[in-house]
């Protein structure tokens, strides 16, 4: 209850992240593609002379509407930097909204949220502007490893 | 001082400092018995270390102290005040003799015999003279047997001073180092900004100093934690060597990659299990010389260590050319000790079997032997290797050796890179792979396939060459004639080539660790930013090589075997550097001759026939091999121009050819020839005759001479004349010039001087070279010999040489 959340819109939906664990959103830019990697990782992008890895949660939840396959990202894309075990991500959304203050308890909902946003997701939070999915940072880093290794 | 020295010295003072506490703590409660215990650790590691550095007072002080103590310990002696007082006074004069040695000074004399008197348990009488409780009142009675200890407490005050040490926890260390490293990145962006900004005096000057700065400071931090791993390594030829003799074995040790820098602590972690691997590799790899020679083998084992640094990590290669691991053996010897099941073992392959050496309580020596084959080993070194995030390999050819392939990480390092491009992309590569990088749209090179492997000709080796763009499964822009091969040479010694689009440039390269998202893709070792800020990965040049499989477990090529290099030299077959000339012929010059292959701007190329000079890296050196003006057959350069940089070892000059072809082996005969200048002989190579370029006579004619070693001084008269005119003359001839009458002069040149003398050797040893105003046609004829007109630069020359001669006769 009353956590600060960062709204956000992945692959369409409205989801949310902890605020405190994001560091900052920055407008993505150049972003160096890296060869032999997961493609929901996109790439590098630098911030302040810091190396970011590009992660888009659209491909981590099965869908591609961040950025379609070959297609660069819209000039004014945004991306929600965190760290985790001490890598800095920039976690590429469609758009960020605002700072909401969350209005219930984290919940499940039954029948679930699907798997891939699942896997994701801590679970359902109201906000004063409806619902939102409260999506787990470590989980969506964490992802990107355990595709590859599937593959 | 010697490093080891001053490490035993500030651990002394260190620990001095840490138990001062415990001591008092102790003198307050001597039955105290956790105080005890320290104190007793205290002097014990004292006594140790004095041992080992042959300080045999502070040995014998701190044994007797330790003695005492252990009886305490032991229960035997209960502690009194007076022992007390005894251990603190001998624990003060540890410190005191620690401030010595570091100073280099000799030990402070004597006093130590009543210092370990007063240990004794009899002692107490004369103990207690000195005091009703016999607290440590030393310094008011200097009578006391334990007065030393006074001195013990001035002597840190009067140290004069010497470099000191003092000890940091690394993580400190680390802070300070990311932080720097961050801080030359931004300074990156910043100047990117700069330049985007346009010139601005005001600024540019205060960031020309920062710059200065962080460089500076880049270079110490680096320094704080780096060692380079010779320090390492320079302990292996001793060991080798005792354990050889010790096995009645003959082993040689080679060593390379010693300048590698890696952490301190790194070092240290790395200590033990590269001394097990190498006590290993003699004890059960090299066979004994008799064994050796009835395999056909040199009787002298060699083993070799090589490091080298990539991204961040270090690789270190140790391989031995002894018998190899068997196979066989491992697999049962790991069934009988229930490591493995019989059934999992079947299913290994032999790459496999040979890791279970790593695995705990596996030897495969029949006998246990003193210096190894306990079973506790190699799982030890694993474990050791892992903890620090490192990993370790073996591979192995029966009856051709071992090599064991370590690798070590760096958290952080500053290493000298080359930025690629492949696809429209930059990659970066860590220059020391880099043997040779060969442009292949200059130039015709010897291709072939092999299966699916294309091969390359380099040096008369086939060598195997990758697509970089296959590697990273990126479409190359430019065709496969017109890439760039970098020829890269691993930490074994094998080789391989990579075709990349372009080379960028080169520098120093902070490498950050890459996340486990990336890292997974085994390709990348790091990621750096360039100048103009974006991000670029670090190739991971041994892994890409292990993914395409060109990792070679046969050590063979990882030095040549010590019989193959004489045979080499020996070889009438020479290397030689084919280009084609301004005239389009195509000619050769030994390959040792060439240093380099530049390309220069043709405007930078100066001067008029005969002394034509070329500017090439801030450097001015004869050029040669240009087409003579007018010369109608000939293409004239023009923009750039490649030239051959030669060097004779001492001189340099450039030799500017129309291209640069490839470098061969000569196998055809030299067909020697007399009558075309500069060229030494004719050979045949692939059906067409080439003439080869007489390096002897270009030097001779062209290169710049090089300073006499012992430099003959010169005095000239103190006029303006000779500063202006003769000075830079006479000095460009060699010699070294002074107008001091006072200093000491080995030749003496005067101007107009009154009184005529022979131009030579005068009486005193000393040669004097008479200079006139007056041109040789207007004096009289007998007086032309006795001195030289000014102007005459030849004859002064010549007369410079003769008074040389005489000198050095």
């Amino acid at each position: 209850m009353n956590e600060l959340l960062l709204i956000a819109t992945v692959a369409g939906r409205r989801c949310a992240f902890h605020a405190t664990s994001i560091r900052s959103v920055i407008e993505l830019g150049k972003i160096t593609p890296i060869p032999g990697t997961a493609d929901m990782v996109l790439g590098l992008a630098a911030m302040r002379s810091q190396t970011l890895t590009v992660i888009d949660c659209a491909r981590v939840v099965g869908e591609s509407l961040a950025a379609q396959d070959g297609e660069p990202l819209p000039a004014d894309a945004r991306a929600a930097v965190v760290d985790v075990d001490g890598y800095a991500y920039a976690l590429a959304v469609d758009s960020i909204e605002d700072i909401a203050e969350s209005a219930s308890d984290v919940s499940k909902v039954l029948g679930g949220f699907g798997k891939k946003w699942a896997a994701v997701a801590h679970g359902m939070v109201e906000t004063s502007d409806g619902p939102a999915l409260l999506l787990d940072i470590d989980q969506l880093v964490s992802s990107t490893t355990r595709t590859d290794r599937a593959a | 001082m010697d490093d080891l020295l001053a490490d035993f010295v500030a651990e002394t003072r260190e620990m001095l400092e840490a138990s001062e506490g415990e001591i008092i703590a102790w003198e307050a409660d001597p039955s105290d018995k956790s105080r005890l215990d320290t104190i007793f650790r205290f002097v014990h590691t004292v006594k140790g270390n004095c041992g080992f550095f042959d300080f045999p007072r502070l040995e014998r002080l701190s044994h007797a102290a330790e003695d005492a103590l252990a009886e305490v310990r032991a229960g035997r002696r209960v502690p009194d005040a007076a022992l007390v007082t005894a251990v603190l006074a001998i624990i003060d004069r540890i410190g005191e003799m620690a401030n010595a040695i570091e100073q280099g000074q000799e030990l402070p004399e004597d006093g130590e015999d009543a210092l370990i008197a007063a240990l004794e348990v009899n002692a107490e009488i004369e103990l207690n003279a000195m005091g009703a409780d016999g607290a440590v009142d030393a310094d008011n009675d200097a009578a006391d047997p334990v007065t030393p200890s006074k001195s013990a407490n001035n002597a840190p005050d009067n140290a004069p001073a010497v470099q000191r040490s003092i000890r940091l926890p690394v993580d400190l260390l680390d802070r300070v180092m990311s932080g720097v490293s961050d801080m030359v990145l931004a300074r990156n962006d910043l100047a990117h900004r700069l330049r985007q900004a346009g010139n601005q005096p005001t600024i540019d000057g205060p960031f020309e100093r920062l710059t200065t700065i962080l460089t500076d400071v880049r270079e110490a931090i680096t320094r704080m934690r780096m060692q380079r791993i010779e320090h390492l390594f320079g302990a292996f030829p001793r060991l080798v060597r005792d354990l050889s003799s010790e096995l009645y074995k003959q082993v040689m040790i080679d060593l390379e990659g010693g300048g590698v820098e890696l952490d301190r602590e790194m070092i240290e972690m790395i200590r033990d299990p590269l001394t097990h691997i190498i006590r290993n590799a003699i004890d059960h790899g090299i066979e004994t010389p008799s064994e050796r020679l009835k395999n056909g083998k040199r009787e002298i084992g060699l083993l070799s260590i090589a490091a080298r640094q990539s991204g961040n990590k270090i690789s270190l290669v140790i391989s031995d050319d002894g018998r190899g691991l068997d196979e066989a053996k491992i697999a049962e010897k790991a069934v009988a000790n229930g490591i493995i099941s019989k059934a999992d073992c079947d299913a290994l392959n032999r790459e496999e079997i040979l890791q279970l050496v790593f695995e705990p309580g596996l030897s495969t020596a029949e006998k246990v032997s003193s210096i190894s084959g306990r079973g506790v080993g190699l799982d030890v070194v694993r474990d050791n290797l892992e903890k620090v995030g490192g990993s370790i390999r073996v591979a192995s050819t029966p009856g051709k050796g071992s090599l064991f392939y370590l690798q070590i990480p760096l958290t952080l390092s500053i290493i000298a890179g080359l930025t690629i491009e492949i696809g429209g992309q930059s990659f970066a590569l860590t220059q020391s792979y880099i043997e040779e990088i060969i442009d292949l749209a200059n130039g015709n090179f010897e291709f072939s396939n092999a299966g699916e492997t294309a091969l390359v000709t380099f040096r008369g080796e086939r060598i195997p060459c990758l697509s970089l763009a296959e590697v990273l499964g990126v479409e190359a822009e430019l065709a496969f004639d017109k890439q760039v091969l970098v020829v890269l040479r691993m930490a074994n010694g094998d080789m391989f080539a990579l075709a990349i689009d372009r080379i960028h440039s080169h520098g120093d390269m902070v490498v950050k660790p890459l996340p486990p998202a990336i890292m997974a893709t085994k390709m990348f070792g790091g990621t750096t930013l360039l100048e103009d800020g974006s991000p670029v990965l670090l190739l991971d040049i041994p892994q890409i090589a292990f993914k395409m499989g060109l990792v070679s477990d046969a050590r063979s090529q990882t030095f040549p075997s010590v019989d193959a290099v004489p045979a080499a030299n020996t070889s009438t077959n020479q290397h030689v550097m084919m280009f084609t000339d301004f005239s389009g012929r195509s000619k050769a010059i030994r390959l040792e001759l060439v240093q380099r292959i530049e390309t220069i701007q043709s405007d930078s190329i100066e001067g008029d026939d005969g002394a034509v000079r070329a500017v090439v890296a801030g450097e001015i050196l004869p050029i040669i091999g240009l087409p003579e003006e007018g010369d109608e057959n000939a293409k004239q350069p023009s923009g750039k121009v490649r030239v051959l940089r030669l060097s004779d070892g001492s001189s340099e000059l450039l030799y500017a050819v129309a291209k640069v072809q490839d470098a061969i082996e000569l196998t055809g005969d030299l067909v020697a020839v007399d009558d075309v200048p500069f060229t030494e002989a004719m050979t045949l190579v692939e059906g067409n005759s080439i003439s080869l370029i007489d390096g002897h006579a270009i030097f001779a004619k062209f290169g710049s001479t090089p300073r006499l070693v012992n430099t003959l001084t010169c005095l000239l008269p103190d006029s303006d004349w000779a500063k202006t005119m003769l000075a830079p003359l006479v000095s460009s001839a060699g010699y070294r010039v002074t107008h001091s009458a006072k200093s000491s002069a080995d030749i003496v040149i005067t101007l107009d001087q009154d009184a005529p003398s022979d131009v030579g050797i005068s009486s005193s040893g000393l040669s004097v070279i008479q200079l006139r105003s007056q041109p040789d046609t207007e004096i009289p004829k007998a007086d032309r010999p006795h001195s030289i007109y000014r102007y005459d630069r030849d004859g002064l020359l010549a007369a410079l040489r003769l008074a040389g001669k005489g000198e050095a006769a």
